[in-house]
């Protein structure tokens, strides 16, 4: 969507009071049988956890509070390592694949840290090991794109709905809810009165909340306090991380409540199907990060045909979408306007659509799909008609058969297959053969070889025509 | 030709001559060529072919192309040597250009039977990794790459152990491998496979031979000088281009201030200009259709007044290039040209005009926004080839509003990956020095 549409739709949510979707289609898929949720709490300065909820989204969560968070003490975290141990146990027995609701990135970030930090520790025992090892591996899959592991409430929002907010004020998940809530009769007043009060992952320390200052404050006095005194300053910063972390626990449910109520369909197979097989990989044989050269380029291989993998689902199922790639000409409507084939049913099959649009992305040899058929070919011919339309000449190479499509006047929308191919054997064997200027760090000397003496100058212009 | 010139010349053919002995003959196994644009290339890799497969080289050479096109292009220029071999091979669902048709031995895929004794096939990376099983190690005594800094250091990886000795050609100032995923995280890795081929290689081994061409057959001085500045920091080059060779004359007079003054400029000398419409663009349109209408003007208003470049012919709609970043608006800009008549003058996208060369181009400035740039926006690489694709002139069109687009810019710090190269920032300083030195040397024309 471009900024103008954007803004358009901005004054449009704020004209109806309510947030308008901009997706018909979801970019997440149902939720599978094993579906938890985690939010944090962190210490703003210092990357560390110090209170996590987690649990199952139709129930309270266990709440963990740490009163050292920076301590080398991990044992408060053994709830949450079995947890997660669990989690990916009952996954595996059942086959099922494994969704993780987390209220916002942040969430994501602090789980990445607390894996980097222990997933290698020697000195952590070794449920710890696997609790660092399991939120590694949670934070990698969510870099890539069209990945169904993590759902991130806010962003997921962001992505389906556009509110009357400005954009910056939308990265607050409770100022979207509330333009989401037909209980709320001012979201903009809502929205911003939820402002004030942050919900970042992090304690606030506002005009009207000293949540972050009352805790240092009472950290302090708590190192010189012994016995009742102690338990009493404990309880204080405890009941305070336990109200921080169940706030951004409940913008999770809401969050997750308010986009499974958008209703939207989604139609992502494939992409599910990729991410499980990767998330069960590295859960079954262990979180190794790419180093090699080829693990690198397997990597970024992975991300590129994710994006187009995910891409192309959005506009398969999106009619929102194919409008507005149809303007930029990523997608072409037409009219089937010839159908050249000597026997119905088989090849060679060679169609014609004519449609409106000057824009139109495709090049020669591109390769084709009809959306919503198994109709695919190769662009053989672009020409502009004389009105400004363009017309397609394509090569049909599968699914000949299907007449409702591969018939004059049938309309259609093209769109241009994803490469999305990783090569993997070919990588593997350029492992195999260690090319020097991936996995030496010294270049080889080559024997010199006989040179004529002549120029290159000369010999190129005698075998000139 | 001028002295000097010629002296450039013959200096421009002994670093070509030695980049293609140390290649094909030396110890080192891989030798970078820079080029800036308009230097050769293209002839180097001709002649680097010529030269490793006439006796008594007598060499397997593979020549490796980033994309069917270029692919296409070396074949026919190729198919102007008597070599022993030559040979294509492109994707299954190809089909062969009709001018190349019947004129060289072409496979679709690989067949066992090619790459048989001394002589070149033409092909593209992703065609070699899928048939390594077929090739293996040394299967070729030499591989080029043309426009290597366009092939992904990835790529690269799947085909280097096919020949001991490589050589790559290309322009570093141009547009990058392009990446649709986010690769900042491969920023802080030792192997930036992200990168193109050669920026890869010379990361890892600084000593690499490199050899820069240091001239511009394609670039007029003025236009050259500022190109070099702006883009080509550690590539030096002059242009060896006779300017009374790259003269154009308009038969009409012109009539229209500010329009016709920027065509008589082109035509007194200056290679380069620009020419602003008052205001902003507009927030509320997907493209700046006043903008685009003018971009379809002024390559009309070329071909209405009867452009000649001197010496050479008539200029036809065959000789003029529109350049739009973005597909929209070249969609307009068709639209424009279509409603005046001028169907055949070719519109697009930077990343399709990058290779080509036209006597005369139509650009329009990317900084010509509603809104603050973006990364897209400001990328170095996607300007330079806007201004390195003209022979004789440039015409840059843009809003009033990009001075202010430019001074007011503020660039965030957090944009790129500690200790990785800020191409954004270097896009925008490229742009500042471009505009101010067309403002201040008083090329900027408005309507």
């Amino acid at each position: 969507m471009n900024a103008f549409d954007d803004t358009l739709h901005r004054v449009l949510a704020r004209y109806q009071g309510r947030a308008i979707p901009v997706r018909t289609s979801s970019q997440l898929s149902p939720d599978p049988d094993v579906t938890i949720g985690i939010a944090t709490i962190k210490i703003v300065t210092e990357e560390q956890i110090q209170a996590i909820a987690f649990g199952e989204l139709d129930q309270e969560p266990q709440v963990i509070v740490r009163l050292d968070p920076i301590g080398r003490d991990v044992q408060d975290l053994e709830p949450f390592a079995a947890f997660l141990a669990d989690t990916v146990a009952r996954a595996a027995a059942v086959d099922s694949a494994l969704r993780l609701w987390v209220p916002h990135s942040v969430t994501l970030e602090a789980l990445d840290v607390l894996g980097h930090r222990y997933w290698r520790n020697q000195t952590a025992p070794a449920s710890i090991v696997r609790m660092g090892e399991i939120c590694r591996i949670i934070a990698h899959e969510a870099i890539i794109p069209g990945q169904q592991l993590v759902a991130d409430a806010a962003a997921l929002l962001q992505d389906h709905v556009v509110t009357g907010l400005a954009p910056l004020e939308e990265g607050h998940l409770g100022a979207i809810l509330a333009w989401l809530d037909p209980t709320v009769s001012d979201p903009v007043a809502e929205a911003r009165e939820r402002i004030r009060l942050p919900a970042s992952g992090v304690l606030p320390n506002t005009p009207d909340c000293h949540w972050d200052d009352t805790i240092d404050r009472l950290r302090k006095e708590m190192k010189g306090a012994y016995g009742a005194r102690r338990h009493l300053l404990e309880d204080q910063i405890a009941d305070i991380l336990r109200r921080a972390v169940l706030r951004e626990w409940n913008l999770l449910i809401e969050g997750r409540r308010a986009f499974l109520d958008l209703g939207l369909p989604s139609s992502l197979g494939g992409l599910v199907k990729d991410s499980n097989r990767r998330v069960r990989d590295a859960l079954d044989n262990g979180f190794f990060p790419a180093r090699s050269p080829k693990r690198l380029v397997e990597q970024l291989n992975v991300m590129e045909a994710g994006q187009e993998k995910s891409e192309l689902a959005a506009l398969e199922a999106d009619a929102m979408l194919r409008d507005q790639a149809a303007r930029a000409g990523g997608v072409v409507r037409g009219e089937v306007s010839a159908v050249r084939q000597n026997r119905p049913g088989f090849k060679p099959c060679d169609i014609e659509v004519s449609s409106d649009q000057g824009i139109i992305r495709f090049r020669l040899d591109d390769k084709v799909r009809i959306i919503g058929t198994n109709v695919a070919g190769v662009v053989r011919g672009l020409a502009t008609a004389p009105g400004g339309g363009t017309r397609v000449y394509i090569e049909i190479t599968s699914g000949v058969r299907t007449r409702s499509v591969l018939t004059v006047g049938a309309r259609v929308e093209l769109i241009r297959e994803p490469y999305a191919f990783i090569n993997y054997r070919s990588l593997g064997e350029a492992h195999i053969q260690q090319p020097w200027a991936f996995y030496s760090d010294t270049a080889p000397v080559l024997a010199s070889r006989p040179s004529s003496g002549q120029s290159a100058l000369a010999i190129a212009r005698a075998v000139r025509r | 030709m001028t002295l000097p010139l010629q002296i450039r010349r013959n200096h421009a053919d002994q670093v070509l001559d030695a980049a293609i002995e140390h290649a094909l003959f030396g110890t080192a196994p891989v030798s970078i060529v820079k080029s800036p644009p308009g230097a050769g290339k293209t002839f180097l890799v001709e002649c680097a072919a010529a030269v490793a497969v006439t006796p008594p080289a007598g060499m397997r050479v593979v020549i490796v192309t980033p994309g069917v096109s270029q692919l296409y292009d070396i074949a026919r220029r190729l198919l102007q040597y008597r070599l022993p071999r030559l040979e294509l091979a492109h994707a299954q669902h190809r089909v062969l250009p009709s001018d190349l048709a019947g004129r060289i031995r072409a496979s679709n895929g690989w067949n066992q039977n090619l790459n048989s004794g001394p002589g070149v096939i033409v092909t593209n990376a992703h065609l070699l990794a899928a048939n390594f099983h077929h090739l293996g190690p040394n299967a070729f005594d030499v591989m080029i790459l043309d426009e290597a800094y366009q092939l992904a250091a990835g790529d690269y990886l799947q085909i280097a152990y096919m020949a001991p000795r490589t050589l790559m050609v290309g322009d570093p100032g141009q547009l990058n491998p392009v990446n649709s995923a986010d690769t900042t995280n491969l920023e802080a890795s030792p192997h930036k496979i992200h990168w193109s081929a050669p920026a890869y290689v010379l990361d890892r081994f600084q000593n690499t031979p490199v050899h820069g061409l240091p001239v511009t057959r394609r670039l007029l001085p003025d236009t050259s000088d500022l190109v070099q500045a702006a883009f080509y920091h550690d590539l030096p080059f002059q242009s060896v281009v006779e300017p009374s060779e790259r003269r154009l004359r308009f038969q009409v007079p012109g009539l229209e201030s500010g329009l016709d003054d920027a065509l008589d400029a082109i035509a007194a000398g200056t290679s380069l200009v620009a020419i602003t419409l008052p205001g902003a663009a507009p927030m509320h349109e997907e493209a700046d259709l006043e903008l685009s209408a003018l971009m379809a003007r002024i390559a009309d208003r070329i071909l209405l007044r009867q452009a000649e470049w001197i010496g050479e012919r008539v200029l036809s709609e065959g000789d003029i290039a529109c350049i739009e970043p973005h597909v929209i608006a070249g969609g307009a800009i068709r639209d424009g040209l279509r409603q005046r008549g001028r169907a055949g003058i070719q519109v697009d996208t930077v990343e399709r005009w990058q290779g080509l060369q036209m006597p005369v181009s139509v650009v329009r400035h990317p900084l010509s926004l509603p809104n603050d740039p973006t990364a897209f926006d400001l990328e170095a690489g996607r300007w330079c080839v806007s201004l390195s694709r003209h022979q004789i002139g440039c015409i840059v069109v843009a809003r009033e509003a990009v001075h202010g687009v430019i001074d007011d810019y503020v660039h965030g710090c957090d944009t790129v990956a500690a200790g990785a190269r800020d191409t954004t920032w270097a896009g925008f300083e490229a742009h500042r020095m471009i505009w101010n030195a067309l403002r201040d040397q008083g090329r900027v024309f408005v309507l």
